[in-house]
């Protein structure tokens, strides 16, 4: 299965959320990665055929998606970034209704909403209305609405906000496990998430895409640009300041060891790094409106 | 298909506005017979007097002894049984009510002293034959069934106009990317609405005409709106028909109201983003029409009463003219209501399908 994007573009008024993009997809998890405005929501709603391109085009095996309609949606699972829900609502009836408009029998509903409820960690609160649940809770619910059809496109816009650490490993574990000979796209701020589950990473500034491909292949980008180095604590706070900063780390004797992104070594005892994902976010949206 | 059309049900007739709402417009109907029940009186012209169900009884006596068809021999004994016998300082004794019988003969064969004005029957009703009985209980909850039935078009709006414009608040997104979103979807909404708009109206009506059946029984559905009291001379429909023709035509038209209401609320829905918005611009559609100066002799009033607003307010379209096969004018409040579900039905489905999520 390959999903493919061409010369796909998307503005509002003057503003151009996705510009000329083109990338293929074929099964794996993708990360998408980038700032607020960067365009990662409007590609997802591109790719999900809830927004139309000004120009360009979306196709899965070389077909319309816009065309291709229901058959389209039936291999299709979306959670949004904000998605809305009915207060009155109980998750059971909530992932029922769901269920029915994915096309699911009543019984083959009934079986998934069950077997979902027990991965995102729902049973329990199952009968409960959703008006009384977390943030958590929520996207909790929202991630097991995603999966009810058994997606072979999988789009996730930041599945991991509001949730905790514990259930941050959960959702990993659930999409591990779920990603065989399927499209996985997630988008987050967490770059550990993403470090984490996807194979490829899209790192997507100003409607265009920075880098596509492997975590070891895009971080090698600033192979020999990342520095530790020991400071004082005291003096610490006006590094901060004038050095692009990944990572501070308090030591002992007063001491903090800081994690630095420069060309040059930053000071005389810094030592080369071996650069991560985070460093290399870091690298290019230091200043960008987070 | 079936399941999802249980879901929309569900989510419109279950939110806590939609029953409360329900609930008033039952209240509603409830306190206005009940007021105008005891608003009620009767004097047999002898010694029995009363207000209430006491007043509703001396009426009913007194009209079962004129009962069939009216004659100019049963005007004259109508006029003798309650011939005046006090001054009423000036007052037109066409206005003076001693009880529905007596009232319905005063105000078209009276002088303005209460003696007869020489008006034979045929002069008043042509060669029309008028069935005489108690039809004062049943044209008053005629009456207060428009009044329920605007209050209710104003529900079925409030309950319609989120359909659509309450998924735009973020439900949309996972609607629309799921396999019947765009299509089966849409469908099941409309469906789910023009039920539930028909449901209400059936349970309202229904409620109304029980509780109108407990009042004043089923005299008088068989008799005709043309003999009734002096309230319903000047304004109401001029035709020669029963009661229970007016009833089943007001039944008709609330239907038609409210498929029509259901169809205008559907589009606005879909096209706006605010279940405020959408309810807001529907009531203010729904009543624009009373705004409009068209007067009663213009052409134009014959299409104005075929807007929803005059279904629910029956006296209006039922007044219009017969057309020449002798079928009221009324009829045509069905394909009407027809073309604006239709209507509805297209736009806010495409409406819908097409929104763009943001």
């Amino acid at each position: 299965m390959e999903l493919t994007a061409i010369e796909l573009t998307k503005q509002y008024g003057t503003k151009t959320a996705v510009d000329h993009l083109n990338i293929t997809l074929s099964n794996g998890v993708y990360g998408l990665l980038g700032a607020n405005g960067a365009g990662k929501t409007t590609l997802m709603r591109l790719l999900c055929d809830i927004q139309t391109p000004t120009s360009g085009k979306i196709t899965l095996d070389g077909k319309r998606i816009s065309e291709m309609g229901e058959k389209y949606r039936n291999l299709l699972g979306y959670l949004p970034q904000h998605f809305g829900y009915y207060p009155d609502f109980t998750p059971w009836d909530f992932l029922l209704y769901v269920a029915a408009l994915k096309g699911l029998s009543e019984k083959q509903a009934k079986i998934k909403a069950a077997e979902l409820l027990e991965a995102v960690g729902l049973t329990k609160e199952s009968r409960q209305k959703i008006k009384t649940f977390s943030g958590g809770m929520k996207q909790r619910l929202g991630i097991a609405q995603a999966m009810l059809n058994n997606p072979h496109i999988l789009i996730l816009d930041e599945p991991t906000a509001g949730l905790d650490p514990k259930e941050r490993v959960r959702f990993r574990n659930l999409i591990s496990a779920f990603s065989k000979d399927r499209i996985v796209i997630l988008s987050t701020h967490i770059v550990s998430d993403v470090e984490f589950m996807a194979e490829e990473i899209i790192m997507m500034k100003s409607g265009v895409i920075l880098h596509f491909g492997k975590p070891q292949e895009i971080t090698a980008e600033i192979d020999g640009q990342v520095w530790e180095c020991t400071v004082l604590s005291s003096h610490a706070e006006q590094y901060t300041e004038t050095l692009n900063i990944s990572n501070l780390r308090n030591t002992e004797n007063n001491c903090t060891t800081l994690r630095v992104i420069a060309d040059y070594p930053p000071m005389e005892n810094a030592i080369q790094v071996q650069p991560t994902l985070e460093d290399l976010y870091l690298f290019y949206f230091k200043g960008a409106n987070e | 298909m079936k399941n999802l059309i249980k879901f929309e049900l569900r989510k419109i007739i279950t939110t806590r506005l939609a029953l409360i709402s329900i609930a008033a417009v039952l209240l509603l109907s409830v306190i206005l017979s009940v007021s105008t029940l005891q608003n009620m009186y009767a004097f047999d012209g002898v010694s029995n007097e009363g207000r209430g169900k006491t007043a509703v009884e001396i009426d009913k006596s007194i009209a079962a002894k004129y009962e069939g068809v009216l004659t100019d021999k049963k005007i004259q004994q109508i006029m003798s049984d309650f011939k005046l016998t006090h001054d009423l300082h000036g007052m037109n004794a066409q206005y003076f009510y001693q009880n529905a019988t007596q009232s319905a003969a005063f105000a078209r064969f009276s002088d303005m002293n209460g003696n007869w004005n020489g008006d034979s029957i045929s002069d008043v009703f042509g060669n029309e034959e008028i069935q005489v009985g108690y039809v004062n209980g049943w044209l008053n909850t005629s009456h207060n069934m428009a009044k329920i039935l605007f209050a209710l078009s104003l529900i079925i709006i409030l309950m319609i106009a989120p359909v659509f414009s309450g998924e735009y608040g973020g439900v949309d997104n996972i609607i629309l990317t799921s396999r019947y979103g765009k299509t089966k979807c849409a469908t099941a909404k409309v469906i789910a609405s023009l039920i539930s708009a028909l449901l209400i109206t059936l349970l309202v009506f229904g409620f109304n005409l029980l509780f109108a059946l407990m009042i004043y029984g089923t005299e008088g559905l068989n008799c005709s709106i043309l003999f009734a009291p002096q309230e319903f001379v000047e304004g109401y429909i001029p035709f020669n028909i029963t009661c229970a023709t007016v009833l089943k035509h007001q039944l008709l038209l609330a239907f038609t109201s409210a498929v029509s209401v259901t169809g205008i609320t559907l589009i606005l829905s879909a096209f706006c983003k605010s279940q405020l918005i959408a309810f807001a611009v529907s009531a203010a559609i729904h009543i624009m029409p009373i705004m409009l100066p068209i007067p009663e002799t213009s052409s134009l009033y014959r299409l104005i009463v075929l807007m929803p607003f005059y279904h629910s307010q029956y006296i209006s379209i039922l007044s219009v003219e017969q057309m020449k096969s002798g079928m009221l004018y009324a009829i045509w409040a069905i394909p009407v209501a027809v073309i604006l579900m239709v209507i509805g039905t297209v736009v806010s489905r495409r409406l819908f399908a097409k929104h763009q999520v943001s």
